[in-house]
């Protein structure tokens, strides 16, 4: 936030008007403090401190968060007293993105990776996210009911965030399925797949996107 | 780094996503830098310059008595430059305790790295800073990342991916994965096969009971021209 640095009291014929104090002193101050909005690491932006930001009345603290440098992600995230814990809303920016490509097979009943694990998405920090998981299916029989879940950290995949496919007999279909998940901790979104265990199931051009809705800086 | 170091072995491509120490200890460099009296001082002058400047045009516009003007400069100039000074230094110091605070943070974080290479895109993985080993989430990851099977399959897709005839590309694929279900592993000379089809083939034998499956694959590969690995 800008500085706020009041002029002094001024004595008659004061050369040292509000116009110079303000040109002089605030300006160039914030200027050379770098004030303003600021692109954060993920760690700047846990080793923040004093934030303020209430809805409706004292406008909020806002960062850029470089969430990966590599790919020139950033979140531009707005601060908000009012929030229970995670109290930076997510204002925009692209979503964190893996993908799979390469054709692999799966026949276990239970989830498991593939030859090339993933796609997996790394969450900078704890928060709710969106979560949106697609994949394509080759069938090597009617139905072959395939699963496509992710693993949250150390928690195993389960059925209740997967994405189902299924199909006739040499379809290749595709879907795509999005889950709002809230109070994530910070962890690593590793997907995971299984099949009926009885027919062997062949998924390809498999990705993960996760969007934050609103996260927290320290943890 | 020996997972990094593995992983750019493969041809894989590996940057940094976040949580680099080396990235906070660039930024606490920069920000002593900025505190340090000398800078804070540089900096402080110049403030004083342009305000002297401003102040003087003022009193001129004022119509302030030329011999008054000196006084009436320097006493602003002085309350201004003592402002920035105090302002300045308190919040360059306030700046450095932020950065060291974050150098803290990110020791106590694995750096996150985003790998690409052929049948993938930006898959990311947690290394220990300490141990260049993956941490629990990513294990598994970078284990599969390293498997040399799925690494040359991997490059046998995205070669045939790369195809400039898809159909063609297609077929060969279908023959392979028909070699599979008939019990054949393939996949150790698969890589090879990406680029020189015919010597998989010749590598594979023929046993009678896949002779046919075989012949179509030859005759497929007879129509793929040599493929470029990738970059």
């Amino acid at each position: 936030m800008p500085v706020s640095i009041p002029v002094p009291a001024r004595s008659p014929g004061d050369l040292l008007t509000s116009a110079l104090w303000n040109a002089q002193v605030k300006d160039n101050i914030n200027k050379l403090l770098d004030r303003g909005h600021r692109v954060l690491t993920v760690a700047q932006f846990a080793a923040l401190t004093g934030l303020e930001g209430t809805k409706g009345t004292v406008a909020p603290d806002e960062v850029y968060l470089e969430v990966d440098s590599a790919n020139g992600i950033q979140w531009h995230l707005a601060y908000e007293s009012g929030e229970t814990t995670y109290k930076w809303r997510y204002l925009g920016g692209p979503a964190l993105y893996s993908e799979v490509v390469a054709q692999e097979n799966v026949t276990s009943v239970t989830y498991v990776a593939l030859a090339t694990a993933g796609p997996s998405v790394a969450l900078p920090r704890g928060g709710d996210y969106d979560v949106e998981i697609r994949s394509g299916l080759t069938a090597s029989a009617r139905g072959n009911p395939t699963a496509h879940s992710y693993d949250i950290g150390g928690t195993g995949a389960v059925d209740g965030d997967c994405l189902w496919l299924g199909t006739g007999a040499f379809d290749t279909p595709a879907g795509v399925r999005t889950r709002r998940k809230t109070a994530l901790a910070t962890a690593t979104l590793t997907s995971k797949y299984r099949s009926d265990g009885v027919t062997a199931s062949s998924i390809h051009n498999r990705s993960m996107s996760v969007t934050p809705v609103r996260i927290r800086h320290d943890a | 780094m020996p997972s990094l170091d593995q992983l750019t072995a493969l041809g894989y491509s590996v940057g940094v996503a976040s949580g680099s120490t080396a990235a906070e200890q660039e930024a606490l460099a920069a920000a002593r830098d900025l505190a340090a009296p000398e800078r804070i001082e540089t900096d402080v002058q110049t403030i004083a310059d342009k305000a002297a400047l401003d102040a003087t045009a003022l009193a001129v516009q004022r119509g302030i008595d030329a011999a008054q003007i000196p006084g009436a400069v320097s006493e602003a100039v002085a309350r201004i430059t003592q402002a920035a000074l105090e302002t300045i230094t308190v919040a360059r110091n306030e700046n450095v305790a932020f950065h060291e605070r974050a150098l803290a943070i990110a020791k106590t974080m694995p750096t996150t790295y985003v790998v690409n290479g052929p049948g993938f895109q930006n898959l990311y993985v947690d290394i220990d800073d300490a141990t260049g080993n993956p941490t629990a989430d990513s294990t598994e990851m970078v284990a599969a990342l390293l498997d040399p099977d799925a690494h040359r399959e991997r490059l046998f897709q995205h070669n045939l991916g790369s195809h400039p005839k898809p159909e063609i590309a297609a077929e060969i694929f279908g023959y392979v994965q028909d070699l599979r279900e008939k019990g054949w592993t393939v996949a150790a000379e698969i890589a090879e096969g990406a680029t020189n089809p015919k010597a998989v083939i010749a590598a594979a034998g023929q046993p009678e009971t896949i002779a046919d499956t075989v012949a179509k694959l030859r005759d497929a590969a007879e129509k793929l021209p040599d493929l470029n690995p990738p970059a």
